[in-house]
């Protein structure tokens, strides 16, 4: 991500093709994953990235070279996947309900490493799920992307109080969701 | 420190990595140290931290930047229209669900705006012919040969009764 140069995004915004293709080799990866924890399945995700890199690509000639690239484009990821993540619930919430937990295990087939992976996807979508989505984006951030607090301020433009508050709130409804689990399991 | 504000670093910095080493270490001695504290920390860490690591991570199927390349290289004519879906589509929400809730904020705000900032251009015309106007009166108040023709006209009149 860090070796994508000056020079490739200027080619990029010119609209060389293969430089913003090398742009969407380094990035792709985070953009995507990043989308999947927001928006929870692979098609949405898929989707969220396709519309994040023609969003780069249409406003490459805005970006400003004195700020990180990698924030910028995160910053679109995240502005991308929440706004179509809310416009997809709302659509979805007027089809026909259905028991989300059925449907999950009714979904699941492969091999037992599979399964095992679609179950892990499944309770981080659980513990995400009891979040608001300032907080489920700050802890996307910050314990699966790895970003200090410094960084995830400044891609969501905001103070570092309120990221560092943001986490404390967030953690203590994943505490208070699993000690509500485990009294139900009693 | 107290336990309460141990528990608050641990729940955000310390688990995160974020103090210094004399802090961390003040924290560590009292997860050693503290009953309290160290099931704290070790909930923290089932629930908010551990189930996060070493996630596999998701990538894009091919098809993804296909489609893509597709987009960006697209004719400038269809991606006009392009452009105007996406505005339709911006503007979806406000048209299907929120009409109601939009038309009475745009009233409510009008009127407010109205109340604060209310239109009248001749506010300052007025102000200004007034001002001239009593400038005016003034001036004939305290002009000083009207005064006198008006006391030579006093005066005639009581030489004619005299």
């Amino acid at each position: 991500m860090n070796d994508i140069t000056n020079q490739t995004i200027e080619k990029a915004a010119n609209g060389d093709i293969d430089a913003f293709e090398l742009i969407y080799r380094k990035c792709c990866s985070f953009v995507h994953n990043v989308a999947f924890r927001i928006v929870t399945t692979q098609d949405d995700a898929e989707e969220v990235t396709q519309e994040v890199f023609i969003s780069v690509y249409r406003n490459l000639k805005n970006f400003r070279f004195n700020a990180s690239f990698k924030t910028w484009i995160y910053r679109i990821t995240i502005n991308t996947a929440v706004n179509l993540s809310k416009k997809w619930d709302r659509n979805r919430r007027r089809e026909v309900s259905f028991d989300e937990s059925e449907m999950a295990v009714a979904g699941r087939s492969g091999t037992d490493a599979s399964v095992e992976k679609q179950d892990q996807d499944a309770y981080i979508a659980s513990l995400l799920n009891q979040l608001n989505e300032d907080q489920k984006v700050c802890l996307i951030l910050r314990s699966i992307e790895g970003l200090s607090y410094a960084e995830i301020a400044d891609v969501l433009n905001i103070n570092i109080n309120t990221v560092r508050t943001r986490i404390k709130r967030g953690r203590e409804k994943l505490l208070n969701f699993k000690k509500e689990v485990m009294n139900n399991e009693v | 420190m107290k336990c309460s504000e141990i528990q608050d670093l641990i729940l955000t910095d310390y688990i995160d990595g974020e103090v210094n080493e004399s802090t961390k270490r003040k924290i560590e001695e009292c997860i050693e140290g503290c009953e309290e504290c160290r099931a704290f920390f070790e909930a923290v860490q089932s629930t908010g931290s551990d189930p996060f690591e070493a996630l596999e991570r998701k990538t894009p199927s091919d098809n993804v930047w296909l489609n893509i390349k597709e987009n960006i290289t697209r004719p400038a004519s269809e991606q006009k229209v392009y452009f105007l879906d996406t505005v339709k589509q911006t503007f979806e929400p406000f048209i299907n669900f929120r009409m109601p809730a939009f038309v009475l904020t745009a009233v409510v705000l009008l009127f407010v705006m109205m109340n604060v900032f209310p239109i009248n251009k001749d506010d300052n015309q007025v102000a200004y012919v007034h001002s001239e106007q009593e400038l005016e009166y003034l001036a004939f108040l305290t002009d000083d040969e009207e005064e006198d023709d008006l006391g030579e006209y006093v005066e005639v009149i009581e030489e004619y009764f005299l």
